[in-house]
C-alpha cells in the first residue's frame, strides 16, 4: 500500500533528544512507525508487527503502531534517524528537505527492525 | 561561581535541606516558560516545579555527557587536553578551503555571535538548525512580511486560536497552558477562546481543542490560497480542497473574520512539507488580508530554545539571518544553495564545525554519509550519532542550566537564562570554546 510520509515530534522523541541519544530509550522513542487503524487492518499488519517502509531515498524496518485518531494515508515516523533513511537530502533549492509529504510503500515483513548500527555503521 | 548568581534568586526550600532557584527560564523548546522552579540538593538538581515532560528531562534526568575532549585516530576517539582538541579543530578549520558550520540552536546568543565572527576569520559559511525546521518561514516573511505579536499579546487578547500544521502537546508541551487554552488574559478567559488544529493527522493537540481540520499531505498551500480567495469574496467551485471541503474551510474563515483577534501560530507540517515557504506565504498573507476585518497575526512555532536567537544575531552581524558565506570579498546570503544539506549534496564544503547539534540523527541519510567523508569538528555536551564519526569532539556546558547567557523566544522576545549549578569539573561553555578556537586559528 502507497502511504504519505510524515515524519515528526513526539513527546517520547523529545524527552530522549539530547541526554540520552544513543541509549535503548531514544531507539524506541524514534525507531517506529504509527498508521492509521484501518490503514493497519488493510495492510494485514498488528501494533508490534514489522513494516518494512521504501521511498525513493532509501528503506528501512519499524515496529508498527496503531494511532489513537484519524491518521488514514500518512505513515508516521519520530523525526530522527530512522525517518531521514527515507527522506532524500534534494532541498529544491530551498535548503530544506521533504521531511513530510514523502510518498512511501508499506508492508509487512519477517525481517528484524532496522538499527543504528545498520543505519550509521558500527 | 554558582552561589553569586543563584542566592540572588534564591528562597528558603519547601523540602527540608533543599535551596530553589525561582523563575529559571527553561532552556528545551521555543517557548522559553521563564517560570520554572529548580531544587538543589547538594549543588545537584533534584526536581523541579512547573516544568513540562521535555522540561524534566532536560533538568533532572541522568545525563548521559562527553566525558572529556577527544580527537580521533584511526577508528578509536581517544581523550587529549582542551588545548589539545581546541588547536586540532583549528588545523581542521585552518586546512580547510571551505569549512561549514551549523548548529547553534542550543547555545546563547552570546556564544552564537562569537560562531560568526570565528567562520568570518576561517572564511566559511554559517548556518542554524532552522536549515530542518522554519527556514522557510524566514524566507517567507523576507518576502512578505508577517503581522506578528508577542505569545502575552495573543494571551490577553487572541479569542480564535489556528494551530496550522503545529502539535504543541508534544513539541510545546505548556502552550496550550502558558498562552491559549489554559491561560486566562486581560480581555480573554483561555476557555473562552475558540482553537482549531488544522494538520494531517488527529493528535493530541487537535484532540483537546474546539475542532480538527484534517488537510490532505502537502495540501496546505491549496488550502490556504482557496480561504485567500474565498476572503476576496470568490466562489470555489469544488467540492473540497487540498482535502478538506470547502464548507469547512468557509466556516474556519468565518470564525477568523469575525475574530477580535485571531492567530494563527504555524508548525512545521507547514513548512517542511509541498511549497514550502509558499505554504507560509499562504498563511502570513491571508492573516495580513484578515485585519481589513478584525485583528489577525501570525507567529512560527520555533522548535530549539533558542533558534530564533541565531537569526537576530546572524541579522544584526551580517544583515542576514544565517546560512550567510564568507569565503569571498563580500558576504554570500544564499538559503538553499549555502545550507549545510545542499552544501554536503553538491560536495561544497570541505570541513564541518558543528555546535550543539546532531546532523548525524536529523539530516536525510544521504547528507549523512557524505558529512562522513570531511573532517567533523563537534562541540556538544552530549554524545549523539554525529559522536559516532567526528574527528574532534569537545564537550560544553548546558547554557541555561550550568552557564548563563540570552536567547530569544518564538515571538522574538529576549530572555535571559539563568546558570543554577556548576557544570561538571573542568567542561567549558561554548562562548570559551568558540573564543578559544578563535585564538588558536
Amino acid at each position: 500500500m502507497s502511504l504519505v510520509l510524515v515524519s515528526g515530534r513526539t513527546l517520547g522523541q523529545g524527552k530522549t533528544r539530547d541526554k540520552e541519544k544513543l541509549t535503548e530509550g531514544y531507539f524506541d522513542a524514534a525507531a517506529f512507525v504509527e498508521l492509521d487503524a484501518d490503514d493497519a487492518d488493510d495492510l494485514g499488519i498488528e501494533e508490534g508487527d514489522v513494516a518494512l517502509l521504501e521511498t525513493g531515498a532509501g528503506e528501512v524496518r519499524l515496529r508498527a503502531k496503531t494511532a489513537r485518531g484519524d491518521s488514514s494515508g500518512v505513515a508516521f515516523v519520530p523525526m530522527g534517524p530512522w525517518a531521514n533513511a527515507l527522506v532524500d537530502d534534494g532541498t529544491e533549492a530551498t535548503g530544506m528537505p521533504e521531511f513530510k509529504s514523502v510518498p512511501v510503500k508499506v508492508e509487512k515483513t519477517d525481517g528484524s527492525p532496522t538499527t543504528l548500527d545498520d543505519l550509521l555503521g558500527e | 561561581m554558582t552561589i553569586c548568581l543563584v542566592s540572588s534568586v534564591s528562597v528558603a526550600g519547601e523540602r527540608t535541606g533543599a535551596e530553589v532557584v525561582k523563575n529559571v527560564t527553561c532552556p528545551y523548546c521555543g517557548l522559553l516558560c521563564d517560570d520554572i522552579d529548580v531544587y538543589l540538593e547538594d549543588g545537584e538538581i533534584s526536581r523541579i516545579k512547573r516544568g513540562c515532560g521535555l522540561s524534566n528531562a532536560k533538568f533532572v534526568s541522568e545525563a548521559d555527557r562527553i566525558e572529556s575532549p577527544a580527537v580521533r585516530e584511526g577508528e578509536e576517539l581517544h581523550e587529549v587536553s582542551y588545548g589539545e582538541a581546541i588547536e586540532r579543530a583549528a588545523e581542521v578549520l585552518r586546512e580547510a578551503k571551505r569549512p561549514d558550520c551549523y548548529g547553534w540552536s542550543s547555545c546563547s546568543v552570546e556564544a552564537q555571535g562569537l560562531g560568526i565572527e570565528l567562520m568570518k576569520e576561517a572564511r566559511g559559511s554559517i548556518g542554524s538548525t532552522s536549515a530542518v525546521c522554519h527556514l522557510p518561514s524566514v524566507l517567507a516573511m523576507q518576502d512578505c512580511g508577517a503581522p506578528k505579536a508577542t505569545l502575552e499579546q495573543v494571551r490577553n487578547r487572541a479569542d480564535v486560536v489556528i494551530y496550522w500544521g503545529s502539535n504543541p502537546v508534544e513539541a510545546h508541551p505548556r502552550h496550550f497552558e502558558r498562552v491559549t487554552r489554559r491561560a486566562d488574559g486581560y480581555f480573554v478567559k483561555g476557555k473562552d477562546r475558540y482553537i482549531a488544529v488544522v494538520d494531517v493527522r488527529e493528535t493530541l493537540s487537535a484532540k483537546i481543542s474546539d475542532e480538527f481540520v484534517k488537510v490532505e499531505p502537502g495540501g496546505d498551500y491549496e488550502a490556504l490560497q482557496a480561504m485567500r480567495s474565498m476572503l476576496q469574496g470568490n466562489e470555489i467551485e469544488a467540492d473540497e480542497v487540498g482535502g478538506v471541503p470547502v464548507e469547512t474551510l468557509g466556516e474556519l474563515l468565518g470564525r477568523m473574520k469575525d475574530a477580535d483577534f485571531a492567530c494563527i501560530f504555524w508548525g512545521l507540517g507547514v513548512t517542511m512539507s509541498g511549497a514550502k515557504h509558499r505554504n507560509v506565504e499562504a498563511l502570513t498573507s491571508l492573516a495580513k488580508e484578515l485585519n481589513d476585518y478584525g485583528r489577525c497575526v501570525s507567529v512560527p512555532m520555533r522548535g530549539h530554545f533558542n533558534v530564533a536567537g541565531f537569526g537576530q544575531v546572524c541579522t544584526w552581524k551580517t544583515g542576514f539571518p544565517g546560512f550567510v558565506d564568507f569565503t569571498g570579498d563580500e558576504i554570500n546570503y544564499a538559503p538553499g544553495e549555502n545550507t549545510s544539506v545542499d552544501l554536503l549534496r553538491r560536495g561544497g564544503s570541505d570541513a564541518m564545525l558543528l555546535v550543539g547539534s546532531d546532523p548525524a540523527a536529523h539530516f536525510p541519510l544521504r547528507a549523512v554519509k557524505r558529512l562522513r567523508e570531511v573532517p567533523v569538528v563537534q562541540v556538544d555536551p552530549h554524545p549523539n550519532a554525529t559522536t559516532r564519526f567526528a574527528d574532534v569532539v569537545i564537550p560544553s556546558a548546558l547554557v541555561g542550566i550550568e552557564a548563563e547567557g540570552t536567547a530569544y523566544r518564538m515571538d522574538t522576545v529576549p530572555i535571559r537564562l539563568k546558570k543554577v549549578v556548576d557544570p561538571p569539573e573542568g567542561v567549558r561553555t561554548d562562548e570559551r570554546i568558540i573564543r578559544d578556537v578563535m585564538g588558536a586559528l
